[in-house]
């Protein structure tokens, strides 16, 4: 992994509370999702209680890095803020541990639905680092 | 045998000034407050009730009484997206049949072309998660929806360019449309790519707009207009905020809805005689066809095939030219209710189609995140 080679610009997500906690783990390039230690399930985003059995602070957990791509999207015009970079490819990325993650995949527009990605990471300005996915060679292994 | 009607709809009107860009959004909402309280044939002080729901205002109600100087008894700005004027509906049949107000005023208006504000002025609290990764609002959303249901049942981009095709052929007999001029299947597909695999003419427009609906109980609205409008049954339901956060990509709420509203209006979706669907982006009308149970799931690509909903077909849809030809303001939900009024009253003009009795209209909000489903009838769509 070389750093600075998917860097871009984006806007600062304006994060608080549980979500500066999951964008702080993201500076040191840690994917975390959440597991509840009471029913077990898996959740992304991070919230104060399970989405499941509303069980209080779930447990903060390194996600694998791969996955798949779960659908996507190559976006022709400019976003607000990201002048200059089109096309690039939005997709919904469906982790190994289960939840599902909006990302963008990087490094080809030659995606389909349900090849194998693995996590990389781009700094975005303002001392942002977020998660970009590439295509993988292998397909993604659980656990 | 439908339903007992639970509302009436005695007054309809679209702001006339709509296409000026000579007023704001809340002038826009009184224009046609006005015309639909005149419409009505009500005195303005017998409106006690006020619904609204808007990009531009954060207490929109509270805007609409200001402007119009009506002191309401109920007041409603409930906002699950553009289809929350058909969940209007059914919160006025809930407040009228709890004694908590007798005469309401629905409303909506919107600048959204004028001020320049494209695709933007409706997505507030971004999402942290998505920012970082520029999606367009909302269209990437459906741009997602739409590859997904590629993939899982081999809809092409031409079946989803028929939808774009019917609204156009039905712009063209209404002379309020914004786009007229025919479109074919290629002109779709010529059409630069927005966001893969929607292309420009799978998208709405973007348009200014305003609207207003007076509404009562049925018993009233016999005193009052020879041909009210009842809603018979409706429904709504939300499963996200966030695109990012959908449960399905291919199956909306509007799975709920639809058969939750035909339910309580005991009718059967053989009976309906006219649909009007929101059409943000050509997908979502596949899909509502899908849900609401038109045909099967992973069919609804294939349903458009026969030019069924174009005009003179056997199941007219969409009836005014939609979001995709006629116009749209933002927030949709307005003007679907407004074009099943035209149909029903039987004042659609060229459009008009034959002897309507039953219209279903099917609202969504958000990125498909909300749908709210309502059955209207006439006088001759009653049991």
């Amino acid at each position: 992994m070389t750093h600075g080679e998917f860097d871009y610009s984006a806007p600062a997500p304006p994060a608080s509370g549980e979500e500066a906690v999951w964008f702080e783990y993201c500076r040191r390039h840690r994917l975390m999702i959440q597991r509840c230690a009471a029913c077990g399930a898996s959740q992304f985003p991070p919230r104060s209680v399970c989405k499941q059995c509303l069980a209080a602070s779930p447990d903060w957990v390194e996600a694998s890095g791969r996955g798949t791509v779960f659908t996507y999207t190559i976006q022709h015009r400019d976003a607000p803020g990201f002048a200059g970079q089109r096309p690039y490819v939005v997709a919904m990325v469906e982790l190994a541990e289960g939840p599902r993650m909006l990302s963008r995949i990087v490094g080809s527009n030659d995606i389909r639905i349900g090849m194998p990605v693995e996590v990389r990471w781009a700094s975005i300005g303002n001392g942002f680092d977020v998660p970009v996915f590439v295509p993988a060679e292998e397909p993604a292994h659980a656990g | 045998m439908p339903a007992e009607p639970i509302l009436a709809i005695v007054g309809a009107a679209h702001a006339a000034s709509q296409d000026s860009g000579s007023l704001t959004p809340a002038g826009l909402m009184a224009e046609a407050s006005a015309a639909a309280i005149l419409d009505a044939g009500v005195d303005k002080g017998e409106i006690d009730g006020l619904f609204s729901s808007s990009s531009f205002y954060y207490m929109p109600t509270l805007n609409l009484g200001e402007y119009l100087g009506i002191v309401p008894r109920y007041s409603d700005s409930t906002t699950i997206g553009g289809c929350s004027f058909v969940a209007h509906l059914r919160h006025a049949a809930a407040a009228i049949g709890a004694g908590e107000m007798t005469m309401g005023l629905i409303a909506y208006g919107s600048t959204q072309r004028s001020i320049g504000s494209r695709f933007v002025k409706s997505m507030s609290e971004p999402l942290p998660y998505e920012v970082p990764y520029g999606p367009l609002w909302p269209i990437a959303g459906y741009a997602m929806q739409a590859q997904r249901h590629m993939y899982e049942f081999g809809t092409t981009s031409e079946q989803l360019a028929e939808v774009a095709v019917s609204a156009r052929s039905w712009a063209g007999l209404n002379p309020a449309a914004t786009m007229r001029k025919p479109i074919t299947i290629d002109d779709v597909l010529d059409s630069p790519m927005i966001a893969s695999p929607l292309h420009r003419l799978d998208c709405c427009l973007v348009t200014d707009g305003g609207g207003a609906l007076v509404v009562t109980s049925p018993e009233r609205a016999a005193d009052l207009v020879e041909d009210p409008v009842y809603l018979l049954g409706a429904a709504e339901a939300h499963v996200a905020r966030y695109m990012s956060a959908l449960p399905s990509f291919v199956t909306s709420p509007g799975a709920l809805t639809g058969p939750a509203a035909l339910e309580k209006a005991q009718v059967s979706l053989g009976d309906i005689d006219h649909f009007q669907m929101y059409d943000p982006f050509t997908i979502a009308v596949i899909i509502a066809v899908e849900d609401i149970g038109l045909c099967a799931k992973g069919e609804g690509g294939a349903f458009f095939e026969d030019r069924k909903t174009r005009p003179g077909g056997s199941l007219p849809l969409n009836t005014d030219g939609g979001g995709l030809s006629h116009r749209h303001p933002g927030m949709l939900g307005m003007n679907l209710v407004l074009e099943a009024v035209a149909q029903l009253t039987q004042s659609a003009g060229d459009r008009q189609i034959a002897d309507p009795k039953l219209s279903l209209v099917h609202g969504l909000g958000g990125v498909y995140t909300s749908t709210a489903t309502a059955v209207l009838a006439n006088r001759s769509g009653l049991g």
